[in-house]
């Protein structure tokens, strides 16, 4: 069955690739100057941003696309995605001050993306809740898509509103002497982001069909339910 | 019936019914007042720092008292049960929509109009033209609040947690105004010049633009039961 | 080439990376301590490299346990629907001939 291929293909993928990445990340990329190792955090804290990011803006797209054609499948896949753009941002937030304490001293720093991801976490999560406080399965694609697409457009906004209300993000990405990226860094940082990617798609496939589980079941509560209408008796159990 | 009519119409309904019986801008406004008041015990700012934190102080209470009138635009209709009515109605209803942020836009204003001279009193700031351009600006801003609030309150109205889930909605998505609303009136209460906020008077507007477009777009699928 | 044959091929590649993270470990940790010996370094204690690396192993760990969580998660609701799933196909195509609800 072709989408438990493209899902294996990808598990398969990524498992070759973290180890990579891992590798990269901790020993062939250079020690930077000024911070020392914990500057490695880089390599999962600005994949798992990125993957935030991409969480929201797939979650946006898939609900324009919902809202067109009210197909189940795409609603699956626009709440899975903001489940992951939520995980990866948690993520995002908890290495975010991890790394900022032993370097600033402090655990919060206020610069511009953390406070952004902060914002975007906050948006993730109001989405999954409003979609938890609807009524049914229909009301609650309808709300998140508006709440998914409102929050994506919002995001470019938000992040230009800190900027300027704040100084800039502080530059991790030389080493001491250095004019720009290490080039070794740079591939580490790119392998890393791959595969975090690659876990994202495997995440989201599992999540989808989970989606698509819920709502089989949902369907045959619902067929259950007709047969003892019709038959007299008392309905199934409900489907949370 | 015309577009513009329709949007009027609805804003006059809500108007007429509190012009009848007043509830709704009372407590707008006492709560707003209270917020102000609880700000001047927690910070001291008699000693007149008006200028540093008059801006955070004025945002937050209109923040707080605009979530309860976005609350109260819908619970109204609600209660009535009005929504079905209006959902059947031949009209456009993204024009129901833009008269709803009409309305709760006015409301703002006429507590705006009250608590900023009253917040002057409080904080020992003098009158001048300088405070009336920050209330135009708190207004600017209010607009685009009213905006977004508008089209999520519609939304979390109809679930049993709307007390928490308009504000956790409403909140980050105002971000932006909310920063450019705090920027622009402490600049303006600072004296500065206009070249100083200018962009973030330009934020303001592209943003109740830009979410006043999507939500008129997008209201349809939010009250659709 | 079988899924079977990925299989082993990635598992070689794995333990091979394995073995090299090992050994190469012993020589990160002394890298570390290299890369210690810029003029900033030199200025703070040593003790704060041994912080630092105490921080980035606390990140690493979180990661890994954020995302075990999740996959936790994932997999008790799918055993939960599947289980549903099944029980519900039962009631609407019963095996027996009668159906008594």
């Amino acid at each position: 069955m072709m989408p438990g291929m493209l899902e294996r293909l990808l598990l398969l993928a990524a498992t070759l690739l973290i180890p990579v990445a891992i590798r990269m990340a901790f020993v062939l990329a250079p020690t930077e100057g000024k911070m020392g190792e914990v500057q490695r955090i880089f390599y999962f804290h600005v994949p798992s941003a990125e993957m935030a990011f991409l969480g929201v803006g797939l979650s946006a797209l898939f609900s324009v696309v919902y809202l067109y054609g009210r197909r189940r499948l795409v609603d699956v896949m626009a709440e899975a995605a903001a489940e992951l753009g939520c995980l990866f941002c948690t993520i995002v937030l908890v290495t975010g001050p991890i790394w900022a304490r032993p370097i600033w001293g402090v655990w919060w720093t206020g610069e511009v993306r953390l406070t952004s991801t902060l914002v975007l976490w906050l948006i993730l999560v109001g989405y999954l809740l409003l979609r938890q406080s609807a009524a049914d399965r229909e009301q609650a694609a309808r709300w998140g898509a508006i709440a998914a697409i409102v929050g994506a457009l919002d995001m470019p906004i938000i992040y230009k509103s800190v900027e300027w209300w704040r100084g800039l993000h502080p530059k991790v990405l030389k080493i001491s002497g250095g004019g720009g990226l290490d080039p070794v860094m740079g591939q580490a940082l790119l392998v890393s982001s791959l595969a975090f990617l690659l876990l994202f798609a495997v995440l989201f496939m599992a999540r989808v069909r989970l989606g698509l589980l819920e709502e089989e079941a949902e369907s045959l509560a619902r067929a259950v339910d007709r047969r003892a209408a019709t038959a007299g008796g008392a309905p199934a159990g409900g489907v949370s | 019936m015309s577009y513009l009519r329709v949007v009027g119409l609805v804003a006059a309904k809500d108007l007429r019914t509190e012009l009848r019986s007043r509830e709704q801008a009372v407590s707008l406004l006492v709560f707003a007042l209270l917020i102000l008041v609880v700000f001047h015990f927690a910070f001291d700012v008699t000693v007149p720092d008006f200028t540093a934190f008059g801006p955070g102080m004025l945002w937050v209470a209109f923040t707080f008292s605009g979530v309860l009138a976005l609350n109260h635009a819908f619970r109204i209709e609600r209660e009535q049960d009005r929504i079905d009515g209006i959902l059947s109605a031949p009209i456009d209803r993204s024009a129901f929509y833009l008269g709803k942020v009409l309305s709760t836009v006015i409301f703002m204003a006429a507590v705006e109009v009250v608590l900023v001279p009253l917040a002057a009193i409080l904080f020992n700031r003098a009158f001048d033209g300088r405070l009336a351009l920050t209330a135009a600006a708190l207004l600017l801003n209010l607009v685009g609040f009213a905006a977004v609030g508008t089209l999520f309150a519609a939304v979390t109205t109809a679930t049993r947690r709307s007390e928490m889930l308009l504000p956790l909605l409403l909140f980050p998505a105002a971000v932006p105004i909310a920063l450019a609303a705090v920027r622009t009136t402490g600049h303006l209460l600072a004296g500065r010049p206009f070249e100083r906020f200018a962009h973030w008077v330009w934020l303001s507007v592209a943003y109740d633009l830009i979410f006043l477009a999507v939500a008129v777009l997008l209201f349809d699928f939010a009250i659709d039961e | 080439m079988t899924l079977v044959d990925l299989a082993g091929q990635a598992a070689g590649l794995l333990t091979g990376t394995g073995e090299f993270l090992a050994g190469l470990c012993g020589a990160g940790i002394q890298a570390a301590g290299a890369g210690a010996a810029t003029a900033f370094e030199a200025a703070v204690q040593p003790d704060a490299v041994a912080r630092r690396l105490r921080f980035l192993s606390w990140a690493y760990t979180a990661v890994w346990l954020i995302l075990a969580a999740y996959l936790l998660l994932l997999s008790m609701r799918q055993r939960r629907l599947e289980r549903l799933v099944r029980q519900l196909r039962e009631r609407v195509s019963p095996p027996g001939p009668t159906f008594r609800p």
